[in-house]
């Protein structure tokens, strides 16, 4: 099959005018992902730059505009169906509780620095993590498949990490910046026309929000909003309506990073099934402790008679057919 | 009536399907004299099966202390209570069992009861059994270590020819055992358990499984489990993947204690002495089934420790344990007449590969693969060099001297 030339009118204007539109929506949700990946990194000399000289602020507005205008234009085609399909705005009002809690002089910026450590940095005990498997249930060695699945989508479309930045697959920047690129990648297929290729990305950006980042961001807002990174000795060391404010910028991002993985999730029909909230002090004697509070530890062997189900012999009909055979089958599967 | 021949327990037996063996049985012999529970075949299975969400419970390798430890909890006093007094009968020097099987406890008549495709025949229901609460998954380590038998005293001294220990205990290292009347698929009401054909490995189809947790209830050794997470009942699947590249499983390659043999099992009409499962169980005797009067004819066999008691053995492994204990006493002493056997317990657990045929000569016992290459290689005597007693350079005795 060859790819008509992109000069020659389309068959089916129809077709084209989606195309345009798929190739406009996701240049936008590319640049969204991608401004949120570097909002959530450590801050940088990208992100200062980018930060006072306001493109962050201008960038991020228009790109949650043009989202929530082609949401308007998609619900009214479907708003008999859906009437609550009214998702008008939120993305840019997100976006806009993050312009308004973003840094915009250098002295601020510097100041934010030292928000983002007290959050998410090791070296002032920020305890917010970053990576999908801290949110996941298990341990980091019971879930290397997770890392290996993760991986593997990169791999298939030909991603890796620059070689400057060690970080594993599963940080929340990397995999943002992965459905960045994925929704890049439709924008130059939709001009392309190759409706293959789209299908292939879409499948793919829907599977990823599906299996990962739909599964743990919400979790990860709400780690955010609980303020756990904020220690007690990050508020005492810095000016409190400072920290305040600074966490009012992530706590926003987090927000606009949510609302925009859940449109996506309705955009690709897929529903990520979000990971339990963890206990935060999982206590090994939990059920142990009788009303007094004192442990009451049995070994459990007495007493614990497993449940039994009487089994009942139900009355049948007898059948004529002798000797059923064991299913049996092979290394393909049953016979 | 659907009756099959268990020799394990000497007699016919009702199962719900006509007896069909398959070309070749996954087998296994663990030697618990050499257990010592440090887990790393379960940990090897949990690493490589049983990670994902909703198998947080799911040990398919498990390792129990007995006698008061299990998993789950109380599976076999459970299992044993339902089926009532449980004779053996002694018959031209055969054993045969007299009690009823989990498919006999009910009375059922199987023709009546013909296993279908009916999700509403549950005829599983007859098979005895029960599905264990969420509860006895929980402690899959519950028990260990703790003795059974007379209490310690300050100067208890057991002296090393006393035959049993007047304190005990063993640890019983568990997997599925790829049952040849296996209760799992016997219960399923929608046949998604099935036998391979061409291994004897049980296996669960999850497309079929419609989650009836019939096979988790008919599974009298707890070895089908539920997973609430994917709807479905999991169960050991022997490594398949390894067993057909003619590797041992994993929790049999990384056992420290190397206690674990795998290889083929034949019926005792077919076995053949070269093959070291069949050896070890047809013509040494000296490995046992677990709880062979449920009737499943499991196929992991068990050369019982030599420490404890008769009378508790004799319940888990039937009626020929101290012939079984005497024979690997024998071997251990190195009596002649079991030198044969003693060469293979030392090539137990030396290799990733699956020996199916072993030899043993003046100085070395060797096993070779399906092709007939050498894959492992152990000397009959350990090398063992002897030093002087007292060291005159630094005028000095030494401990320590072999
Ligand atoms: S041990 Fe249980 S799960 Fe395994 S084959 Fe036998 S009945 Fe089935
Ligand atoms: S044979 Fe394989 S699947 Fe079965 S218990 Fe051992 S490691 Fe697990
Ligand atoms: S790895 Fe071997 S020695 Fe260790 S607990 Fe398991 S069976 Fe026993």
């Amino acid at each position: 099959m060859t790819t008509p030339p992109t000069h020659d009118p389309p068959d089916h204007p129809n077709e084209a005018d989606g195309n345009s539109r798929i190739a406009r929506e996701s240049v936008h949700r590319a640049r969204l992902y991608k401004l949120l990946s570097l909002a959530f990194d450590r801050p940088g000399e990208t992100l200062e730059s980018a930060l006072v000289s306001g493109t962050f602020d201008e960038q991020l507005l228009e790109s949650a505009a043009v989202l929530d205008g082609a949401v308007t234009t998609v619900s009214d085609e479907r708003d008999k169906s859906d009437p609550t399909a009214d998702a008008h705005g939120d993305l840019h009002d997100a976006a806009k509780t993050v312009v308004d809690a973003s840094p915009a002089t250098e002295a601020e910026v510097d100041e934010h620095y030292s928000t983002w450590t007290s959050l998410f940095g090791f070296e002032t005990g920020g305890d917010i993590p970053q990576y999908e498997i801290e949110f996941s249930p298990g341990t980091l060695v019971t879930s290397t498949d997770t890392l290996s699945d993760i991986a593997g989508f990169y791999d298939a479309f030909g991603l890796s990490l620059a070689d400057d930045r060690r970080e594993r697959v599963d940080h929340l920047c990397i995999e943002l910046e992965f459905v960045s690129q994925l929704a890049l990648q439709t924008a130059a297929l939709a001009k392309k026309g190759d409706e293959t290729g789209i299908e292939i990305v879409t499948d793919a950006q829907g599977s990823f929000i599906e299996d990962h980042l739909g599964r743990w961001l919400p979790r990860y807002r709400e780690a955010i909003e609980d303020g756990e990174g904020v220690g007690e000795d990050a508020i005492d060391a810095t000016d409190e309506t400072a920290v305040d404010g600074e966490t009012a910028f992530y706590d926003a991002l987090a927000v606009l990073a949510c609302r925009l993985v859940e449109r996506d999730a309705d955009r690709f029909a897929v529903e990520p099934d979000v990971f339990a909230e963890t206990p935060a002090e999982p206590s090994p004697l939990e059920g142990l402790t009788n009303s007094e509070g004192d442990v009451d530890f049995r070994c459990g062997t007495c007493g614990s008679g497993a449940g039994p189900s009487s089994a009942s012999a139900t009355e049948r009909e007898p059948e004529s057919e002798p000797e059923p055979q064991l299913p049996m089958g092979n290394r393909d599967g049953p016979y | 009536m659907a009756e099959v021949y268990n020799w394990q327990i000497g007699r016919e037996m009702d199962y719900p399907y006509a007896e069909a063996r398959p070309e070749k049985q996954w087998g296994a012999v663990f030697d618990i004299n050499k257990c010592i529970a440090c887990q790393t075949c379960t940990l090897s299975c949990k690493t490589t099966w049983t990670h994902g969400e909703g198998q947080e419970h799911m040990f398919w390798n498990n390792v129990e202390t007995k006698p008061y430890g299990s998993h789950p909890i109380e599976w076999d006093k459970e299992i044993l209570d339902r089926l009532g007094v449980q004779e053996w009968r002694e018959e031209d020097g055969e054993y045969v069992y007299e009690g009823d099987t989990i498919f006999e406890a009910n009375d059922v008549d199987w023709d009546e009861m013909a296993p279908d495709d009916d999700p509403q025949n549950l005829h599983g229901q007859d098979i005895e059994g029960y599905i264990p609460d969420s509860e006895d998954w929980a402690h899959p380590n519950l028990g260990e270590d703790e003795p059974a038998g007379e209490a310690f005293e300050s100067d208890t001294h057991i002296s090393a020819d006393e035959e049993t220990h007047p304190m005990w205990f063993f640890y019983l290292p568990r997997v599925c055992n790829h049952c040849s009347f296996a209760g799992c698929a016997g219960g399923c009401p929608v046949q998604a358990v099935y036998k391979r054909q061409e291994d004897g490995i049980v296996l669960i189809d999850e497309d079929s499984c419609e989650a009836f947790q019939e096979c988790v209830r008919a599974c009298p050794y707890g070895k089908s489990v539920y997973n609430p997470e994917e709807n479905v009942s999991q169960k050991c699947v022997g490594c398949y993947p390894k067993v057909e590249e003619g590797l041992v499983p994993q929790c049999f390659e990384n056992c420290l204690g190397k206690i674990r043999q795998h290889g083929w099992i034949n019926p005792p009409d077919e076995a053949d002495s070269s093959n070291p499962i069949d050896y070890l169980v047809h013509d040494a005797e000296v490995a046992l089934p677990l709880y062979p009067q449920l009737g499943l004819e499991p196929n992991v066999y068990y050369i019982p420790p030599i420490n404890v008691p008769d009378d508790y053995l004799i319940q888990m492994f039937g009626p020929r344990v101290a012939d079984a204990k005497e024979t690997y006493q024998a071997a251990r002493r190195g009596d002649e007449e079991y030198r044969k056997l003693r060469g293979l317990l030392h090539l137990m657990g030396s290799t990733e590969w699956r020996v199916e045929e072993f030899e043993v000569t003046d100085e070395e016992a060797i096993g070779y693969d399906e092709d007939g290459e050498t894959v492992a290689r152990v000397p009959m005597e350990e090398p063992q060099y002897e030093r002087e007693r007292f060291d005159e350079d630094t005028n000095a005795y030494r401990l320590d001297i072999t």
